[in-house]
This record gives structure tokens, sequence and C-alpha cells, in this order.
């Protein structure tokens, strides 16, 4: 396999070409990785000012700071050129769930939530992590639960 | 800051037309019913103007300013870290001291005791209520999420 990197400024965003003489397994499981890799990861830019891809299933949260948006994952956080209505539109429907105005959390990445005696909701990552939600916020919560039990069955079923 | 404007700015047009609108109303029962001249203004009020048009105006003003305080004050719920329990707790408390403190001040309500003491029960209780509801909703939602985490 050889891998060339054609740099050329019509192309506004990376563009992957699979390149055989014929279609064969081969070439289908490499586009099926490929995808994997790139819809379940996301541009980010570490502290550092390095480029990266982060997987999607590392995030714990996005959040919206000041005119920026960050993800947080276990060992940093990373600033996402995205916006947070983007992100919950392209991942809202997976594991992602908006808990306020300015942040979006993993679902899978959820330890436990907390409700105190004056009614706040108090969310605790897996990491230690904690972060706040609105009260409507966790009727969402428990619905996105819902849903992933129930496809979970139906995929058991079948 | 801005959002929390507009919304006052909205509120308070939507508030005022409202109140002129439901005032026109009454006014317009009270004169086919034979009452002629019938304006709905508590006459206690219309006492602290010169004329009963400049009462109108403040009347149409005042039902702004409640509408208003109620839409702006709702940026207090966007504070997750307090609670909803004390975040409604002091919505409850800037809107009553606004609207309560106009119904007495201006519309005199405080001659009629009775109906000050229901409109403040009433307005205490349902939000009582309210929170009391809430809280256990939220306190089942949070119970079942931990069970389904664990």
């Amino acid at each position: 396999m050889q891998i060339k990197a054609l740099i050329d400024s019509k192309y506004e965003e990376i563009e992957l070409h699979v390149c055989k003489d014929r279609q064969d397994e081969e070439v289908a499981n490499v586009i099926s990785e490929l995808h994997a890799w790139f819809d379940e990861s996301l541009k980010a830019v570490d502290e550092r000012g390095n480029q990266l891809m982060l997987p999607l299933s590392d995030v714990l949260s996005f959040y919206a700071q000041g005119q920026r948006v960050y993800a947080l994952d276990e060992s940093g956080r990373y600033v996402i050129s995205k916006k947070l209505y983007e992100l919950e539109q392209q991942y809202g429907d997976s594991s992602f769930v908006r808990i306020s105005k300015s942040e979006l959390v993993n679902l899978k990445k959820i330890k436990s939530i907390d409700l105190s005696l004056t009614g706040t909701v108090k969310i605790l990552m897996k990491n230690g992590y904690e972060t706040y939600s609105s009260r409507r916020s966790v009727a969402k919560i428990r619905e996105r639960l819902d849903l992933n039990k129930k496809q979970k069955g139906n995929r058991a079923e079948a | 800051m801005r959002t929390v404007l507009e919304r006052g700015g909205i509120s308070f047009a939507i508030s005022s037309f409202a109140g002129t609108l439901i005032n026109f109303i009454i006014d317009l029962i009270g004169n086919a019913c034979g009452i002629f001249g019938f304006i709905s203004i508590s006459p206690d009020f219309r006492c602290l103007f010169p004329t009963p048009v400049m009462a109108a105006y403040v009347n149409i003003f005042l039902y702004g300013l409640i509408g208003a305080t109620f839409a702006m004050m709702t940026v207090i719920f966007e504070c997750n870290r307090i609670g909803f329990l004390i975040q409604g707790l002091i919505y409850f408390i800037v809107t009553a001291i606004v609207s309560v403190g106009i119904t007495v001040l201006f519309w005199q309500l405080h001659h009629h005791p009775a109906a000050l003491i229901c409109t403040l029960l009433g307005y205490g209780v349902t939000y009582v209520i309210m929170g009391f509801v809430q809280y256990r909703r939220l306190k089942q939602d949070v119970q079942y999420i931990n069970e389904e985490l664990a």
C-alpha cells in the first residue's frame, strides 16, 4: 500500500481517495475503517497548538467558554473549531447530550448524578470531573438512556 | 445581557398590550351593561393622578413593567449551580416584590385586605406546590438514571 499526500488549494478539507484496479473486499474494508475513524474522531488543537484527531469515545464533554468551544478528555482540554450547536446537531443523537446552555456531556462517561436539597443537579464523570446540569436536562438524559436500552433490546432480539 | 434586555423589551410590549386589551374589553362590557362612562381603573389609583388619562397611561406602563420583570428574571433559571429550588425562590421574591409592590402602592390593593391576602397566598402556594412536584419528579429521574448507570 502506498500513501501519498496531494496538496492543492482546490481542496478545502481533507479528502481521502482509495485507489485500486478493482473493487474488492480489501477496498471495502479500508473504506469502512477510514469512515469509522474519521466519523468517530474530531479535529482538535491542544494547548500547545498541535493539531490532532480526537477520538469521540475519549471525550468527556464539550463546553463553551468565552468565544471558544473546548473538548475535555482525561488528558486535558482541546480547542474545537465547531460551535456547540453544530456539535449537538452532529453528535446529539449518539452518546452526547446537552446539559446546559454551554455544555454537552458524553453519556457513556457519566458515573452518577447527585441531587442536593436545594435542587442542584451535579453530574459526576468517571474521571472525577464534576459539572452542573439544568433540571430539564435530567429528563433528557433519562429519555436517552431509555432509548439506548430499547435499541439494545431490539438488537439483542434481532 | 442582550438576551435579557430583549426578553424584557418584548414582554413589556406584550404585557402592556394584553393589559390594555383586557381593560378595553372590561370597559366595553361595563358600558354595554349600562354603566356608561365605566373605566376599569381602581378609583384609589385614579386619585393619585391629576387626570384619568394620565392614570391610564401609567397603568399601561405598570402592566409592561410587571411583564418585563417576569421575563427578565427567567435568567436566574440558567444558573445551574444554584439549584432550581433556590432559583425558584429568588424568582418568586423578585417578581412578588415588583408585582405585589405595584398592586399595593399603585392599585391600592391594601384597601381590600381579603383580596390582598388571597393574591399573596395564591401566588405563594402555587410556587410551593410547583417546587414540591418538580423536586419529586427530579428525584425520581435522578434515582432511575443512577440505577441505569450502575
